[in-house]
């Protein structure tokens, strides 16, 4: 029996997975492209109120055409990593908490919380990721802008610390689920929230602003990466944007441990 | 057999309580429970102790909702103990630590960890990720468990195509594939015809026998538990009802041997009375409840009866053995 | 020996009236049971009034086409409300019980399993319009100002939020009744939702769209079902304009209806064939 519990078995471990959830997915052929295709579609129509404000106005919030399309492509690139890492082993964890199936998956040698988010994949949404950077180079050569080096590690950054965001926020509404399996309605709630990070934080004032940047950090995740790519973002944001998806993730990580401890297993 | 100095499983004083949230039929009731719930606390376990020896075969018998399947999960670490001490494999269950976790495993009868869409081996294939198998290992075991389930075959074809008895061998493939020491069995026969039973339980026991690993199974059916485990303990209203061997059990609650047998002539009633309590009489048979040493003498008379045959002496079933046991336990509790 | 035959049973006008009494009284209790779903539901839902925070801060630039802060703060209030009113969820239910032979149950009792869906989603909207109407409510006050501009109109509103609500359930049975074919029925849906939140006018009213896209958009059923209710009940809509979305309310509740209708008992046969 080996000892280690290293990041070698990790990664074997997701990549077992991964092909499980292609092998599964595979023989729903159906269900293979019209995710795939609805992917790109929704990503598609979601443009739609953005292209009619800029349309009307010619600039929001201070941000023009091109620059909201280099903010486009930071959207569709974190909702394709989203929808091909995040939404699937949500999905997937839910079921098993409502099939009573979980316990296998607490039996694995392995920490509970990592298999959960490891539960499933889609990997044809990373098709839309792809899309989205896309978008990203096309926006940033029509403005004739190459970011630097330390703009474009601002920018990773700030996209890693969307992307841990979002994770912690599913984590805690899978903890919500433990306690009542209504509440994994809430990722519905989730992904229509998820929406509105289209547009540049900016046009959020007050209340929801504050919302929208430590609650569900959509801000975080679009407006402060390609502010980065566009040499607008200040040192300090991306340091207190950092401390947010941390924090989000810490007490997502202590409300996982407590819901373990009460964990009632559906009855057989 | 088992050995005590170094038990497989020890328990001590094990509590489990749920707090469930009452809700009563009726609009005025979801109207009150809209803006206040009321919760009730149920007492699944109740301090339970007992110790279990490497390698032995342990029933947990009761009626449902007696506990047995929480303690299970509680040995297998899935839910928290409330209190009390409790030690598998030398660790602490709650803990889930991996060299636990691959030193262990659960096989629910009513719940699949096979991948639905796919073929078995797929899933098989991912258990030896997830498990850390070495190849050679996992090669090896693979091709004892397959032939001695005989699902070479069926374990190609994807899951949802398969017999409910198919997809609990493929499920018994899955779950021992990483050689875990102690095997928790909760309900695995369920639905199942006997010839499908048969061999599950014949697998059981011979994996058992031939690996070594604890087995401990809760089931329904009795017969799997009389036929497969030497020892068995009883949980009733989350308590320790009984704990040691099924003939020890008899002996206690229905000492009493059945001794039947098919005649043309009948004794009379005085000579009935003499012999033992008369279950069934007539129609050509005469089943009769006997005194253990007083069996002998009973056995010369009913074989001296007139066209005496098929004479069976044995104990009293487990079913009506179990009933007894639960019925006195209702009795000492109603009283005060 | 000869059996006595079946008691007849009085069926007839009153007998259903019991009957839809009974379900309505368990509807409600259900759309209680499951106050958490509601509620998480609700706050999706309010989708619309982040839009309005949005559209907001957007139009103190100045008008957007021929809405001002105000004329947003009136459509996307409405928008909301009438969201909640319109919206069901037998695509979900349906669909599961479908693949899961739970509908068997369903037949076997005397009344319509259609009529037992579409009383126990009817008897949310109390419950929904309960919980939602105070948001609405506040986030009015909160806006400060507000135009709207009904008139004698606001009495035809009803019709048009009961005709969006046929045409939503319309809607989601034949998309529910794919199950019966498909295991993946779900999915369809999730891309009409995606449709409907843009061109229905749930995410930016149709008449802002770039001219021509407008038209056209606005002849779509997505259009009948939210944005020609809530134009009506903010006074947005001249008289010819009203007769038009009434008409086009009436065909695609026609088009939906017919095609449920037929995709149900198509796929009641295929459901008998299967044994399921």
């Amino acid at each position: 029996m080996s000892a280690g519990r290293g990041a070698g078995y990790y990664l074997r471990l997701v990549g077992g997975q991964l092909r499980m959830s292609v092998l599964a997915a595979l023989q729903y052929r159906l269900g293979f492209w019209t995710e795939g295709i609805l992917g790109i579609l929704w990503s598609a129509l979601g443009m739609a109120p953005l292209l009619i404000a800029v349309e009307h106005q010619g600039a929001v919030v201070g941000w023009s055409g091109w620059e909201l399309v280099v903010l486009t492509g930071c959207f569709t690139l974190i909702s394709g990593l989203f929808g091909a890492l995040i939404q699937p082993a949500l999905n997937e964890s839910m079921n098993h908490i409502r099939r009573g199936t979980l316990d296998y998956v607490l039996l694995r040698p392995a920490d509970a919380l990592v298999l959960c988010l490891v539960t499933a994949f889609a990997p044809w949404r990373l098709i839309e990721a792809l899309g989205g950077l896309g978008l990203i180079v096309a926006g940033l050569g029509q403005l004739g802008r190459a970011p630097s080096g330390l703009e474009l590690l601002s920018a990773l950054g700030m996209g890693l610390a969307g992307v841990l965001a979002l994770y912690a926020v599913g984590v805690l509404i899978l903890c919500a689920s433990f306690r009542a399996v209504q509440l994994q309605n809430l990722t519905f709630l989730m992904e229509a929230l998820l929406d509105f990070a289209r547009w540049p934080a900016q046009v959020f004032r007050g209340f929801l602003r504050m919302v929208f940047t430590f609650v569900i950090p959509l801000a975080v995740m679009t407006t402060y990466p390609a502010e980065a790519l566009l040499g607008r973002l200040a040192g300090g944001t991306v340091v207190t944007a950092m401390a947010t998806s941390v924090g989000l993730m810490v007490v997502a990580r202590l409300l996982w441990t407590r819901s373990l401890r009460g964990y009632t297993s559906a009855s057989s | 057999m088992g050995s005590i100095a170094s038990p497989a499983v020890e328990v001590r004083g094990l509590c489990k309580q749920f707090r469930v949230a009452r809700r009563e039929a009726g609009l005025g009731a979801a109207l009150r429970a809209l803006v206040r719930r009321e919760y009730s606390q149920v007492d699944a376990v109740k301090d339970l102790s007992f110790a279990l020896g490497a390698g032995e075969r342990v029933g947990f018998l009761g009626p449902n909702g007696a506990g047995k399947t929480t303690t299970l999960k509680m040995l297998s670490g899935l839910l928290y103990p409330s209190s009390g001490e409790l030690r598998v494999a030398g660790q602490v269950p709650a803990e889930r630590r991996p060299e636990f976790l691959r030193a262990i495993s659960l096989v629910m009868g009513q719940k699949r960890q096979l991948s639905w869409d796919l073929p078995a081996v797929d899933t098989f294939e991912f258990n030896r990720v997830v498990f850390d198998i070495d190849v050679r290992d996992y090669r090896r075991r693979l091709d004892e468990l397959v032939s001695l389930l005989a699902v070479g075959e069926v374990m190609r074809r994807p899951v949802r195509q398969l017999s409910l008895g198919e997809r609990m061998k493929c499920e018994l493939v899955a779950a021992l594939l990483h050689a875990p020491r102690i095997l928790f069995l909760d309900e695995p026969t369920i639905g199942m015809d006997v010839a499908m039973q048969l061999s599950i339980r014949e697998f059981v026991r011979r994996y058992n026998v031939e690996h070594g690993a604890t087995v401990i199974l809760t089931s329904h059916y009795m017969e799997d538990v009389a036929a497969l485990c030497p020892r068995i303990l009883v949980i009733d209203g989350g308590q320790l009802r009984f704990d040691g061997s099924i003939e020890a059990l008899t002996r206690r609650i229905r000492p009493l041997r059945r001794a039947s047998v098919g005649a043309d002539g009948m004794p009379t009633a005085e000579q009935l009375a003499e012999l033992g309590h008369v279950v069934e009489s007539g129609a050509g048979r005469l089943v009769l409840d006997v005194e253990p040493d007083r069996v002998p003498a009973v056995v010369q008379v009913l074989l001296a009866l007139p066209g005496a045959r098929d004479l069976v002496v044995q104990d009293a079933p487990l079913e009506e053995v179990m009933r007894e046991l639960f019925r006195r336990e209702a009795g000492a509790e109603r009283a005060p | 020996m000869s059996q006595e035959p079946l008691p007849r049973h009085r069926g007839g006008p009153r007998h259903l009236a019991r009957v839809v009494a009974a379900m309505w009284r368990l509807g409600i209790a259900e759309a209680m049971a499951y106050r958490a779903a509601m509620l998480i539901w609700i706050l999706t839902t309010t989708f619309p009034l982040v839009s309005l925070a949005l559209w907001h801060s957007l139009a103190e630039a100045g008008p957007i086409g021929d809405y001002g802060s105000a004329d947003f703060v009136a459509y996307f209030v409405a928008a909301f409300l009438i969201r909640q009113l319109t919206a069901s969820w037998v695509v979900w239910d349906l669909a599961a019980q479908i693949g899961s032979g739970d509908l068997s149950t369903l037949l076997m009792r005397p009344v319509h399993p259609l009529l037992h869906h579409l009383m126990s989603n009817l008897a949310a909207l109390p419950v929904r319009m309960l919980l939602a109407a105070p948001l609405g409510v506040v986030v009015l006050i909160f806006a400060g100002e507000v135009r709207v501009d009904p008139g004698l109109h606001l009495l035809l509103a009803p019709l048009a939020v009961l005709l969006a609500w046929l045409l939503n359930l319309c809607v989601q049975i034949c998309v529910a009744c794919l199950a019966f074919w498909l295991t993946s029925s779900t999915y369809l849906f999730e891309l009409w939702l995606g449709l409907y939140m843009v061109l229905s006018g749930y995410a930016v009213p149709t008449s802002l769209f770039p001219a021509g896209l407008a038209a056209v958009v606005r002849y779509l059923p997505f259009h009948a079902a939210l944005g020609f209710p809530v134009e009506l009940t903010i006074g947005r809509l001249s008289g010819p304009e009203l007769a038009v979305g009434f008409a086009l309310q009436l065909l695609w509740l026609a088009v939906f209806g017919a095609l449920a209708l037929w995709l149900w008992r198509r796929g009641l046969r295929a459901y008998g064939a299967v044994g399921a």
